[in-house]
């Protein structure tokens, strides 16, 4: 990585005396800066044969060769104008101040069929827009582990959401092919290469102007190849071996999205434990379903070490007002539709935890307003109900007292879920 | 070394005869000797021995008495979180100056947050009881983002403004307080390290710096390290560096630190393996703060237990981080809940 150097290379030179002794440390040559600040002035002091002061000035020249500098907050701000990659849901833009946050790991969590590769897709597509339609105007490189990446559900996205854009014309398949050619897929078999390849990146985001970097997903291969890795041994051993993996990929992740000033997005797996059984200390994060009652809850997959990694992790998961058995909501259940999924952000330094609603369509993933939605229906039952009530002399009074009606259920509702969520 | 002559030393021309009649030709000769031996061997007083050691002895063991130290610690101005509970159970008006504080927290407990909140909280002007310093935030895991610590800014100030409405020049500036937050990333354990090692000239050309954050100390040194004996030693290294620089700067020095799985094997006799979430780094590196804090989730609520301090009660608190930044827990959401929920007969 970065701060790797050889230390024949620090200016002015050392002398040949000097590195002469620090090759002479025993069993470990100190070549590099790495291998330099492993070593105490102490060891330096004893082992080479240094000066104290010399040891103390080769230490202080080469971490001033290699520190990053300070930058204040405001010269950051000034820096970077829109540090935000907009997911077009309203709501999820809002809370986040703009969108996914540039240079860091925005992790989405969910089961499947909640819409993770679909957002992701989503993603994808709006990165390739020029930048007049919010896009970004680059590359994308789809790192893809569980072989679910789907380009004719792309365009299918694409033609649904911006039909003028990507219309049926000469100018539209022209804007699809640049659109599908500046997405670049990759299938990757195992973790192994997968935090190979993370290492090589650079000169492929460089050489394809790649703008949102995504890994769908992060978890499939490690949980695959290092099977259970609890019960087996518990402590140490499977366990450790996979959490140095994760933490790896996550530190490459961090630096190609910094370095880059990129979003980097990834999808993870969920499981479900039961809390009786667990040996696992419950209180590390809320769990996605909210059970009131004892039974199997439903968390993030791979443990606690990798959950710090991440600077912003989104929850998705299928709506579960019927979930919640104990509950006498079978009235409210008619108002939401079938395919209604929530999403809630669980982590991030911007955002407060809140919860939004949104469906999957055509146009890939759309956020459900309720408001809009009953008022459009409203007024399709309306205009049914007014048409053969005209005739009748009591036309006045009816039609106020069903929006009476509707007023209050939609206020019901709403009400529900500022209560459920507060 | 030095081989000053003793009748070069600025003494009473007896003693001087008496040393050179024992034979102290020289400085060097004396360096052997304590007060008492040489008190005892040529026959004078304790304070005059003293007073001949001492004027050879360059660095003399400096101390300084408790109630310097009360002193001195009661002049510190600590930081406050913007939690009043928080500061109470920090011994009242925040995080203290002058020693290292760590926070240990599962993921999403909002420790970057905090520490955004206590690297504005540092610019309080005097006036408003503050420290009115500079802040240092040290980001390893690339989580530090300049928007929100803006937002948290703004409120601050917001609310600082409106108490002091007499005043005719507002008491705080955003531009100002956003140009006095240095922040560093750090992409490796190297770079981190090389930083502490030249932090101490960064700090001589800003002495008004008075808030240290690191978020955080665990990230960079929990991977690739197969030897733990070396990454103890580091760790400690960079613990003493950094306690060297709380004192001589007069630094509060806030970690920020992750939370691991631990288990417990279980022996033969026990029924069930156990595990529990203990802070990272081990054992050893829990011996190198002042302060420990430990966040966590309670009923939806989030909880804030200090379970380590020289001097205060182990105490546990509620807070809240909204929109403005940290905030003292208002039980409001709560109560909303329950009446919904009564209404609905649940």
């Amino acid at each position: 990585m970065s701060s790797t150097r050889k230390l024949t290379r620090l200016n002015p030179k050392l002398g040949k005396k000097t590195i002469y002794k620090l090759n002479s440390f025993p069993r470990t040559p100190v070549n590099t800066t790495k291998e330099l600040f492993s070593r105490t002035e102490l060891e330096l002091v004893e082992c080479c044969n240094f000066k104290v002061e010399t040891a103390r000035n080769i230490q202080k020249r080469a971490a001033k060769w290699i520190v990053p500098e300070f930058v204040s907050v405001l010269d950051m701000m000034t820096e970077n104008n829109s540090p935000f990659l907009a997911t077009s849901l309203k709501g999820l833009d809002e809370a986040l101040s703009g969108g996914i946050p540039f240079s860091s790991i925005t992790e989405l969590v969910g089961p499947t069929r909640s819409g993770k590769t679909q957002l992701c897709l989503t993603l994808s597509m709006l990165t390739t827009l020029p930048e007049t339609m919010g896009g970004l105007g680059g590359g994308v490189c789809y790192i893809d582990t569980e072989r679910s990446f789907n380009a004719d559900r792309l365009i299918v996205i694409a033609e649904n959401r911006f039909p003028q854009y990507f219309g049926k014309d000469e100018r539209g398949q022209a804007n699809l092919d640049k659109m599908t050619s500046s997405i670049h897929k990759m299938d990757i078999t195992s973790s192994k290469e997968l935090t190979k390849r993370l290492d090589e990146l650079q000169e492929f985001i460089i050489e394809n102007d790649v703008k949102l970097l995504i890994v769908d997903s992060i978890g499939s291969l490690v949980r695959k190849e290092y099977q259970n890795p609890v019960k087996k041994c518990g402590w140490g051993g499977p366990l450790m071996e996979r959490n140095d993996i994760l933490l790896q990929q996550a530190s490459k992740l961090k630096y190609l999205a910094e370095s880059f000033r990129i979003p980097v997005v990834v999808t993870n797996q969920v499981i479900t434990r039961n809390r009786s059984e667990t040996v696992l200390p419950r209180e590390c994060f809320r769990p996605i379903k909210k059970s009131r009652e004892e039974g199997p809850e439903v968390t993030a997959a791979l443990g606690n070490t990798w959950a710090h990694s991440v600077t912003t992790r989104i929850m998705m998961n299928k709506f579960h007002i019927r979930n919640l058995s104990n509950l006498k909501f079978t009235i409210l259940n008619d108002l939401f539709p079938p395919n209604l999924q929530e999403l809630t952000i669980v982590k991030s330094p911007i955002a407060a935890n809140i919860t939004i609603y949104y469906t999957i369509e055509n146009e890939g993933i759309v956020e459900f307003v309720y408001s809009e939605n009953i008022e459009k229906e409203d007024k399709r039952q309306q205009e049914e109900e007014i048409g053969p009530m005209e005739e009748t002399d009591k036309s006045d009074a009816v039609p106020s007292q069903s929006l009476d009606k509707k007023k209050r259920k939609s206020d019901v509702a709403e009400w529900f879920i500022s209560a459920l969520w507060a | 070394m030095s081989a000053r002559l003793v009748s070069s030393l600025n003494l009473r021309p007896s003693t001087r005869t008496k040393l050179q009649k024992a034979g102290f030709q020289t400085v060097k000769d004396l360096q052997e000797t304590t007060p008492i031996e040489l008190s005892k061997e040529i026959g004078i007083s304790n304070n005059e021995a003293l007073n001949i050691l001492q004027q050879i002895k360059k660095n003399k063991v400096t101390s300084i008495s408790a109630s310097e130290a009360l002193q001195q610690e009661r002049k510190l101005c600590p930081i406050s979180t913007s939690c009043e509970a928080m500061d109470q159970m920090l011994g009242g008006r925040g995080v203290p100056v002058g020693k290292i504080t760590e926070f240990c927290g599962a993921p999403g407990m909002g420790k970057t947050q905090l520490g955004m909140q206590l690297c504005v909280n540092v610019q309080i002007p005097q006036n408003l009881s503050g420290p009115e310093g500079e802040a240092i935030f040290i980001d390893t895991e690339g989580s530090f983002i300049a928007q929100r610590a803006a937002e948290i800014a703004r409120a601050t100030i917001n609310k600082l403004n409106e108490n002091s409405v007499t005043e005719c020049d507002p008491p705080m500036n955003f531009d100002i307080v956003m140009s006095k937050i240095y922040v560093s990333k750090v992409h490796n354990c190297d770079e981190l390290i090389a930083l502490i090692k030249v932090l101490d000239e960064f700090l001589q050309e800003h002495p008004r710096v008075k808030l240290l954050v690191i978020d955080s100390i665990a990230f960079h040194f929990r991977q690739q390290f197969d030897d733990m004996a070396l990454r103890t030693r580091l760790l400690n290294g960079l613990a003493q560096d950094l306690n060297k620089f709380a004192q001589s700067y007069e630094l509060a020095v806030v970690l920020f630190n992750q939370m691991t799985t631990k288990f417990i094997i279980s022996g033969k006799y026990n029924l069930k393996d156990q595990a529990a979430l203990v802070p990272a780094l081990g054992e050893s590196w829990g011996h190198q703060c002042t302060n420990r804090i430990v966040l966590y989730w309670r009923n939806e609520i989030r909880c804030a237990q200090l379970v380590k301090s020289p001097s205060l009660q182990e105490t546990t608190v509620h807070y809240q981080i909204n929109s403005t930044g940290v905030r003292d827990y208002q039980a409001d959401s709560l109560n909303s809940k329950r009446r919904w929920e009564e209404l609905y007969d649940i």
